[in-house]
């Protein structure tokens, strides 16, 4: 293709190749683990009331994942929720966008990988009596990743997607076998009418379940490798939402339907793997098989955390929202070390501080939530911002419940849906500063971090700190739009800023 | 064993969920299913295709009609060639950007309009001296079924057959089809 002709010429660019399945995977790889992880988490705290706390939560979740589709077709780049951030917000607020996703990542490195030395440990249960034998065992799995990403790998969208097709192959087989065979209704509706916490615990249960729905960030990652990413992104990335969702409510109505939440609560590190030992037929072979698929797609899913961590702190370094130290480049790995190896730095003091916690697991999720209800309020409050500062994008999607409004002399679909989802995630973010008690004290003391960072940086380079700098957005979307080929957006675009010419001067 | 009713409630809710789920989007319209072949399939599927040159005037919109309907019948792909012809006075690998961005404007809209109507097709920008030669190396890169052309109309309204025409009557290592656009339409 002439455009495909051009980019080899004018430097490297991020390849087209990602496919319907591949975006999908992508997303994936990011969310469709965290069930693994979450679900003896979230019966641990809301017990019998699990799968109303995933649900309210899962509402709150659709809200986010309908925004994130809007965001990812319109602005189809790799910057994902940071760019989002830095092109509505500014250069202030994008930076602590940013910032809070990389607490959000490096988080991400610490818990995935502990919970998938708890999918090892299904083989050795005695290592799960000993906590520090589990944390020495994250640590060396940290290690390899760091070595890999340090050498320079790249993540095989062909590998994850075969993952993805496995696993929910799997899951479905878990889910359908269960239910055939294993769930007792009776037990069900025991556990939902007798074995409910107190409100307190249902509230921290509920911001406990924020975490099974984190990762939504992959899709609009891979948004620039996308092919034909207006068409696709939309549909890839809302049936990624609902799947998830589904997948989340269904294991948690199986959980407590045929074992009970205790049983699962207690085997808080592997509670798929222990489901499917229980299941009648398959049962003996689908424990084993669970728990190595278990270990897999969450420290793959820790890997995506790394990847995750290098190329947001690189850009923000490149946007002068960072030093530039940051993006500095191995010479001959040609790999952003000195990100990945900062940030690692980083994973592994969170790992051991959480180490010295009662429960190392609760602890890591407690700042995951922090790091990605601060991150998705900031995502949200951009959506509604970008919907009044430029109108002119064409938006492939649009979430639903728009209003006609005349702002700033434009006339502006205002998301109500979107306004809703400004109001949960902080009020989400609010119950978690309030009910977890390491969010509190370390989320706060993160976003400090970052700021003390940000402003001693801006100061020295005699760069705004609150003012953003000037950047050519206009041209930005024109070149994105042009990548993606996506011709009539392109078309639309150009013919609406020639429409509102003097507003867009 | 027993098999609980409930339970298989649930289950078939829940398949037919994720099913109709993934069914969904793994069915999209047909023009993001010829998009996917684009990228996927390599140079090798244009063997035999049928070369459009296009130009981005409203008689070239109108070849691009055509070809379409042709492809559709045919079951062949498309080679849209748009060729950026180098004036003598400049080197013939001289860049022309302004020639090459309109081309690959023209490309990507002949191509966004074949894949709305479900034909699977390639664009390729190619340098030259002559618009003919450009067309006539295409074709012979391709091992092209058919090379389709317009003629243009002279301002007396009779056909008008170009240089470029000409030369590729004269070099065509394929089949050549000359058409002649039909007034009503192109008025």
């Amino acid at each position: 293709m002439a455009a495909d002709e051009l980019r080899k010429e004018e430097g490297p660019s991020l390849r087209r190749a990602v496919s319907i399945w591949g975006s999908f995977s992508w997303g994936y790889a990011g969310v469709g683990a965290d069930i693994y992880m979450a679900l003896g988490l979230v019966l641990a705290f809301a017990m019998g009331a699990a799968p109303l706390a995933l649900f309210i939560t899962g509402l709150l979740y659709v809200l986010i994942g309908l925004i994130y589709t809007e965001l990812a077709s319109s602005y189809p780049v790799a910057g994902g929720g940071q760019y989002y951030s830095l092109r509505g917000l500014g250069d202030f607020w994008g930076f602590l966008g940013g910032w809070a996703f990389l607490l959000d990542f490096t988080v991400d490195v610490s818990l995935f990988a502990y919970a998938s030395a708890g999918y090892i440990n299904f083989f050795f249960p005695q290592f799960e009596q000993v906590k520090w034998i589990k944390i020495v065992e994250t640590l060396l799995l940290i290690l390899l990743l760091i070595v890999l990403n340090v050498r320079g790998i790249r993540e095989s969208s062909r590998l994850n997607e075969v993952f993805c097709g496995l696993d929910m192959f799997n899951e479905s087989l878990i889910i359908i076998i269960g239910f055939l065979f294993a769930f007792k209704p009776d037990l069900f509706i025991h556990q939902i009418t007798h074995e409910l916490p107190r409100m307190g615990q249902f509230l921290y249960g509920m911001t406990i379940a924020v975490v099974a729905f984190v990762g939504l960030e992959a899709i609009s990652q891979a948004a620039e490798e996308t092919i034909r990413p207006a068409s696709i992104i939309p549909r890839t990335s809302l049936s990624l939402t609902f799947v998830v969702l589904i997948y989340a409510l269904a294991f948690s109505v199986l959980g407590i339907g045929s074992l009970g939440w205790e049983p699962l609560a207690e085997h808080m590190h592997d509670p798929i793997a222990y489901l499917a030992k229980f299941l009648p037929l398959i049962g003996f072979i689908a424990g084993p098989f669970t728990a190595i698929l278990g270990f897999t797609l969450l420290y793959a899913s820790a890997n995506t955390g790394v990847m995750g961590y290098s190329r947001i702190s690189y850009s923000m370094s490149k946007l002068q929202l960072l030093p530039r130290w940051f993006s500095g480049v191995h010479h001959r790995y040609r790999t952003p070390y000195r990100t990945i190896l900062f940030f690692s730095t980083i994973v592994i003091i969170q790992l051991v501080l959480a180490g010295l916690s009662k429960n190392a697991m609760e602890t890591l999720a407690d700042m995951y939530a922090f790091g990605a209800l601060t991150s998705y309020t900031l995502v949200c409050v951009s959506h509604l911002r970008l919907r009044i500062k430029d109108p002119y994008t064409p938006r492939p999607y649009k979430i639903p419940g728009n209003i006609r409004l005349k702002i700033q002399g434009r006339v502006v679909d205002f998301p109500l849906l979107g306004l809703i989802a400004i109001f949960g995630t902080f009020f989400y973010l609010l119950l978690v500063l309030i009910t977890h008690y390491w969010a509190r004290i370390f989320g706060p003391a993160w976003l400090i971090l970052g700021l003390t960072i940000y402003i001693l940086y801006r100061k020295k380079n005699n760069l705004p700190i609150f003012r953003s700098l000037r950047r050519d957005w206009v041209n930005e979307q024109v070149r994105v739009l042009k990548e993606a080929g996506e011709v009539e957006a392109l078309e639309e675009y150009i013919k609406a800023l020639e429409e509102n010419k003097d507003e867009t001067k | 064993m027993i098999v609980n009713p409930i339970g298989l409630l649930i289950t078939i809710g829940f398949t037919s969920l994720v099913g109709y789920i993934l069914l969904w989007m793994l069915r999209p319209p047909i023009y993001v299913r010829v998009a996917l072949e684009t990228v996927t399939k390599g140079e090798e599927e244009m063997q035999g295709s049928i070369i459009v040159p296009i130009t981005g005037t409203a008689l070239s919109e109108r070849l691009l009609e055509i070809a379409i309907n042709f492809a559709q019948r045919l079951k062949v792909p498309l080679r849209f060639v748009y060729v950026m012809e180098i004036p003598l006075v400049l080197p013939p690998d001289a860049e022309v950007p302004r020639e090459r961005e309109k081309g690959e404007r023209v490309l990507l809209h002949a191509q966004v309009v074949a894949e709305r109507a479900g034909v699977f097709a390639k664009g390729k920008l190619i340098k030259a001296r002559l618009a003919g030669a450009g067309i006539i190396q295409a074709a012979k890169e391709d091992s092209a079924s058919l090379i389709l052309l317009l003629l243009s109309e002279h301002p007396e309204r009779e056909a008008f057959i170009g240089r470029s025409v000409q030369y590729i009557l004269r070099n065509a290592p394929c089949d050549v089809l000359l058409l002649r656009p039909s007034r009503e339409k192109a008025a």
